[in-house]
């Protein structure tokens, strides 16, 4: 309805039928395309997970959606990271890194390149101590190295 | 920064004191600096200058500038008689104290308030500090010798030919005499150049003394005879030091490290775990958890109730010192569109005056970088003795004192003060809590 008032709107402006014609037109094989194009035996959420999954795309977690939620209250100061080689932690990503890339958590498992059994953590929290926003960085750390099980499996 | 001061204030005086901390804070974001005067009186970051000089002021100077300019201020509470002349006394005295506490546990602060030092960051914007941990003061390009930026090949997000262009033209700017800037490539051994891509683990990896012998060969061909060697922040994290000397040792040049906000930069890292070791020399016990509130059942702070994994707690105290911080700290919350003071309800004001509480916190925010931001100087108000204000203009609870960014009246980042104001408020707030809780036990 916004659109068809925008028309309104922009043909008393102008009154130029040329926009009229236009609008109909598009219109008209928009809703063509739709009728003729109709899949009903076809899970469209199904064949869209399907299509991207080579990007890393899947349907979210609940456990995970949690932990994502978390992560956005991440300042991105970076105290976890120093605190994480103050404790001698080797973890396969930065514990900053792996905050910011759990906000982003449905994607970008397969762009960080993780491996399977490689992404976790010893999980001595010496990060969590040190972060402002008291988000889980161990719990996030494991949910990642599982996310890169699947995605190495 | 602000409770760790108070509690040693405290604990010094000889009163049991214990420290409710969820974490470093603000202060483990520090840039290697504790600026106790305003750098500059606008967001051009321009210096103040002294008009007839044409040289920028030095810190005593700045701070007599910034008690007469800036009447909201909360230096106005700790000086209000404004006289420059009585507050550099006090100012002294605190940064001495903190020094003599930090010294045992490898932080040293250096700095005065008689003259500037110009420190360059890791973007080679340079900053007119006052006092700073020793690595950065070090840094000092106002002496006008050589320097040196050493490219560490791989460092994540580090342009060392960038920072050298920026530093001259910020010197030309501030009307310096500009020391001459060249870049040198550092040839990290192969078992440190695999850790550059984190500064963080670069600096852990350097606390190793087998690792800084090998850094400190590598440094010794850089021609850095007699001058001003710039690393960026990657020094160590605990042993910093130590490092240094082995450095200077190989180089004969005097080495320093940009300054750098975290992840950049572990000075923040440096002094929150120097203040923890000296919190517990001084038989502070500290409490890791969340103050969740404060109990006021007969108007005094009586309790203050702490969680943390194992469930709630509530703490008896004859005095509490409200050190919260603002957002970064926990101070000030946003709970369902209504932003104010997390542990009582305190009314919230910015540096006009203006109440904020009560709203969505967005609404105090401008939308240009530029304009003035109320958000940022929001805090509570307090009295003389720094005891936080209620709705009235009555004393929240009598053995209840306020310090550092929690008090209203100033934006620390942009007025850099930050670090300045929770040290000298946290000294003072501790001497008030120590009264307060005397009165109470008499």
């Amino acid at each position: 309805m916004r659109g068809y008032r925008g028309f309104l709107r922009e043909f008393r402006r102008t009154g130029s039928l040329r926009a009229l014609v236009l609008q109909l037109s598009v219109g008209g094989r928009h809703v063509l395309r739709q009728w003729t194009r109709r899949r009903p035996d076809v899970d469209s959420e199904a064949l869209f997970l399907e299509s991207y999954a080579a990007d890393g795309v899947r349907r979210p977690r609940a456990e995970l959606r949690e932990l994502q939620n978390a992560a956005q209250a991440c300042l991105a100061c970076g105290l976890c990271s120093g605190a994480c080689a103050q404790a001698a932690g080797r973890p396969a990503l930065d514990p900053r890194d792996a905050v910011l890339a759990a906000i982003r958590l449905e994607i970008d498992v397969r762009r960080l390149g993780l491996e399977g059994g490689t992404g976790s953590c010893d999980a001595c929290r010496a990060c969590e101590l040190r972060c402002p926003a008291h988000i889980p960085i161990a719990r996030v750390q494991t949910a990642l190295g599982t996310l890169g099980d699947d995605a190495s499996s | 920064m602000a409770g760790s001061v108070a509690a040693l204030t405290l604990a010094r005086q000889g009163l049991a004191t214990t420290l409710v901390r969820s974490g470093p804070g603000a202060t483990g974001m520090c840039w290697g600096t504790i600026d106790v005067a305003s750098a500059s009186p606008d967001r051009s970051g321009l210096p103040w200058r002294d008009p007839v000089r044409d040289q920028p002021l030095g810190p005593a100077e700045r701070v007599a500038y910034l008690l007469n300019s800036r009447p909201a201020h909360p230096y106005g509470v700790l000086f209000p008689e404004r006289d420059v002349g009585r507050a550099v006394p006090d100012i002294k005295q605190a940064l001495d104290v903190l020094s003599g506490e930090l010294r045992p546990h490898g932080v040293t602060l250096v700095g005065s308030l008689d003259e500037s030092r110009l420190l360059a960051n890791v973007r080679g914007a340079i900053r007119v500090a006052d006092f700073a941990l020793a690595e950065a003061a070090a840094g000092d390009l106002g002496r006008g010798e050589g320097a040196v930026v050493v490219d560490v090949p791989g460092l994540a997000g580090f342009s060392p030919n960038a920072v050298a262009r920026a530093l001259r033209a910020e010197l030309d700017a501030l009307g310096v005499p500009g020391p001459s800037i060249r870049v040198a490539r550092l040839d990290l051994p192969q078992a440190l150049a695999e850790l550059a891509a984190s500064p963080a683990r670069l600096a852990g990896a350097l606390d190793d003394p087998s690792a800084a012998e090998a850094l400190a060969a590598k440094v010794a061909p850089l021609g850095g005879e007699g001058r001003l060697i710039l690393f960026p922040p990657i020094l160590g994290l605990l042993r910093t030091g130590a490092l240094r000397a082995t450095l200077e040792d190989s180089c004969g040049g005097r080495v320093a490290e940009l300054l750098g906000a975290p992840p950049w930069s572990p000075a923040g890292l440096r002094l929150d775990r120097a203040l923890g070791a000296a919190l517990e020399g001084a038989g502070v016990l500290v409490r890791r958890a969340r103050a969740e509130s404060i109990g006021t059942p007969f108007g005094r702070a009586d309790t203050v109730v702490v969680a943390d994994e194992d469930g709630h707690e509530s703490l008896p105290a004859d005095a509490v010192v409200l050190a919260t911080g603002r957002f970064v700290g926990g101070g000030l919350r946003e709970e369902e569109e209504a932003f104010g003071e997390a542990l009582l309800g305190l009314p919230v004001y910015d540096d006009r005056g203006r109440r904020l509480d009560g709203g969505p916190a967005r609404r105090h925010l401008r939308r240009r970088f530029g304009d003035p931001q109320p958000l940022f100087t929001a805090g509570v108000r307090v009295d003389g003795r720094l005891r936080p204000l209620g709705a009235g203009g009555d004393v929240a609870a009598p053995n209840l004192v306020a310090a550092g960014e929690i008090v209203s009246g100033f934006d620390p980042a942009l007025q850099r003060t930050g670090l300045g104001f929770a040290l000298l408020s946290g000294r003072r707030a501790g001497l008030e809590a120590a009264l307060l809780a005397s009165e109470a036990v008499r």
